[in-house]
């Protein structure tokens, strides 16, 4: 977004540098071309620092190999990139609230949720100090699995916000969450107009089976385009689009998870056993992490007939999301 | 790895181990995967993700030289033999750009050599896939792959427009399922006969499969002849029912067939 802000070539020459530095070694230790040698344009404007590393980022999706070496780069010298930052970053937000735009800066830094094992934990927990060397307020998005990993993660960061699934309604009760039941159908209609629908209670369908899961609600609805030759979406393809969906989620559970999930839907909203086989079914979404963190299972999930018979012979009352 | 244009026309399917197909025909449980995986390929105008599910390499291929009937340009890229984590991207940047679907076979053997490092690879560069690949993608998994995939690329995985399971093995067959009575030249007794072997059987069947819906189609058939036609309507409607369960959508226009047959023989 363009934000109008002239800023001082002083404050971005030690940003250019070190990224020239940094392009530089990259090309000498390896076979890279002289691809991220070009080095960054002279912009003066917002967004300066998305410009300068877009070219490592690109270089980065399109080659593992240089992933790798880049990365390494980057780590030997994050002490002096975030120093270069720090320099410009008060200038920024000193001119953003002369000029009346904007009270402070947050830096949004999305997609950190796909680092993985050893990768996440080197960022959100091993690496930490280097993160916190950047003087900007900022948030990360986060795998679950590094929430869970022994508090390391709480002291590290000044606050842990869980996005959680929309919250149909609360856990064992046949209430719905009315502003939940109000944003899906408008989320759906941004990209499907309501006419395409015989009715509103097969929305209503689709919401129930998603469990508060927008992606899957929007899954459910193209599923519901694989079945249809013309005509409005009708009650009886939502439910094939459901069941395909749960067909999909059948391949993700043990046999002995539907047990665990019966307990855990049965269980007061306290019920969050932290184990290895909890924090699986959460990362595959099998289990569902809803406001005020109780979980509950994707409804696709409670329509598998493992579920239904796990459930019944613990004689839970698990009949999925509530119904209108 | 090889990259393989399809030839157009059925594979003759050579028979192996016993559970194969022999015929070269598809199994009517797959009909509705299969005209589903049709639409997608018809309908989509940008980069798609399908997921096909199969255990049968020799009906894998009829599964893919029947879709070929359609998109002759669609091609396989097989990576069986690969150990680099880069094999599907290096791959993909041999093809020219295009819409025409491909097809990505032997994974299994590409994570066998490649390691963990492959799919990591995968989920991290998903958006480089999408933009090498303005087509559909139909990534041929065993089912036992499945979970791992999305496990370990759940980005990707999150991105998939549709799993498509091929992968069930054929239906067991009873003596009466194999004996089917040729209805026009049989005479009363002999139709009466297969009714109650037909009915005898069904009796003890807990859930009926394709098969079985098949015999009630036979029933039907049986009974439309001895001047039944309720009876004729019901076992076509319940042949119907079954298929539809099934997702057999080949079976049930074939009972949706018998039972417009009934009405226009009713008048």
């Amino acid at each position: 977004m363009e934000a109008g802000i002239e800023v001082p070539q002083v404050y971005l020459a030690p940003l250019q540098e070190w990224f020239r530095q940094v392009s530089h070694q990259i090309s000498r230790s390896s076979s890279v071309d002289g691809a991220l040698a070009t080095g960054a344009e002279v912009k003066t404007r917002l967004p300066l620092v998305g410009s300068l590393f877009a070219h490592l980022t690109t270089a980065i999706r399109s080659n593992s190999t240089w992933k790798t070496e880049i990365r390494e780069q980057v780590r030997n010298s994050f002490t002096d990139l975030a120093h270069r930052f720090n320099q410009l970053l008060p200038f920024v937000e000193g001119e953003l609230r002369r000029q009346g735009r904007a009270r402070a800066l947050i830096f949004v830094v999305d997609s950190t949720d796909r680092l993985r094992g050893d990768e996440a934990e080197a960022f959100f927990i091993r690496d930490i100090h280097q993160l916190r060397q950047l003087r900007a307020n900022s948030i990360y998005s986060a795998p679950i699995t590094i929430l869970d990993e022994q508090g390391a993660v709480g002291q590290n960061f000044d606050a842990i916000e869980r996005l959680t699934m929309l919250k149909l309604a609360d856990k064992g009760s046949a209430k719905r969450n009315e502003i939940a039941w109000q944003r899906l159908p408008e989320l759906v209609h941004k990209r499907l107009p309501a006419e395409n629908f015989n009715h509103e209670t097969t929305l209503d369908h689709l919401i129930a089976h998603s469990g508060g899961h927008p992606r899957d609600l929007l899954r459910l609805v193209n599923l519901c385009f694989q079945e249809i030759d013309e005509g409005p979406i009708t009650q009886a393809m939502a439910a094939t689009a459901a069941r395909r969906l749960s067909n999909e989620y059948r391949r993700l559970v043990q046999p002995t998870d539907y047990r665990l999930l019966a307990d855990i839907d049965r269980g007061p909203p306290a019920h969050t056993p932290a184990t290895i086989e909890t924090r699986r079914l959460l990362y595959d979404l099998v289990l569902l992490d809803c406001n005020s963190y109780w979980w509950q299972t994707h409804p696709a999930v409670q329509a598998l007939e493992g579920y239904r018979s796990a459930a019944a012979a613990g004689g839970a009352g698990a009949d999925g999301p509530p119904a209108r | 790895m090889a990259l393989l244009p399809v030839e157009p026309g059925l594979a003759a399917a050579a028979a192996t181990a016993g559970h194969e197909p022999a015929t070269g025909q598809l199994d009517g449980r797959h009909s509705g995967d299969l005209l589903r995986l049709q639409r997608l390929l018809e309908h989509g105008d940008g980069f798609q993700l399908v997921f096909a599910l199969s255990v049968s390499t020799i009906y894998r291929q009829l599964i893919i030289d029947h879709v070929g009937l359609h998109h002759p340009a669609a091609t396989i890229i097989d990576l069986q033999q690969a150990s680099d984590p880069s094999a599907l991207f290096d791959a993909l940047r041999q093809r020219p750009a295009g819409q025409q679907p491909v097809h990505l076979i032997g994974i299994e053997g590409w994570l066998h050599g490649a390691g963990a490092a492959a799919l990591r690879a995968l989920n991290y560069r998903r958006e480089s896939l999408a933009a090498a690949r303005r087509g559909t993608l139909v990534v041929w998994l065993e089912p036992g792959t499945v979970a791992r995939f999305a496990h370990q690329e759940p980005d990707l995985w999150a991105w998939r427009a549709a799993v498509l399971d091929f992968s069930h093995p054929p239906e067991p067959r009873a003596v009466v399922h194999e004996q089917r009575l040729f209805i026009g030249a049989a005479e009363r007794d002999a139709r009466e006969r297969r009714l109650a072997e037909i009915n005898a059987h069904l009796q003890g069947v807990k859930d009926p499969g394709g098969p079985d819906a098949g015999l009630l189609l036979e029933a039907s058939g049986i009974e439309a002849e001895l001047g039944r036609p309720e009876l004729a309507m019901a076992h076509a409607k319940a042949a119907r029912a079954i298929f539809r369960g099934l997702d057999d959508r080949h079976g049930e226009a074939l009972a949706a067939g018998c039972a417009a047959d009934i009405l226009q023989a009713r008048g």
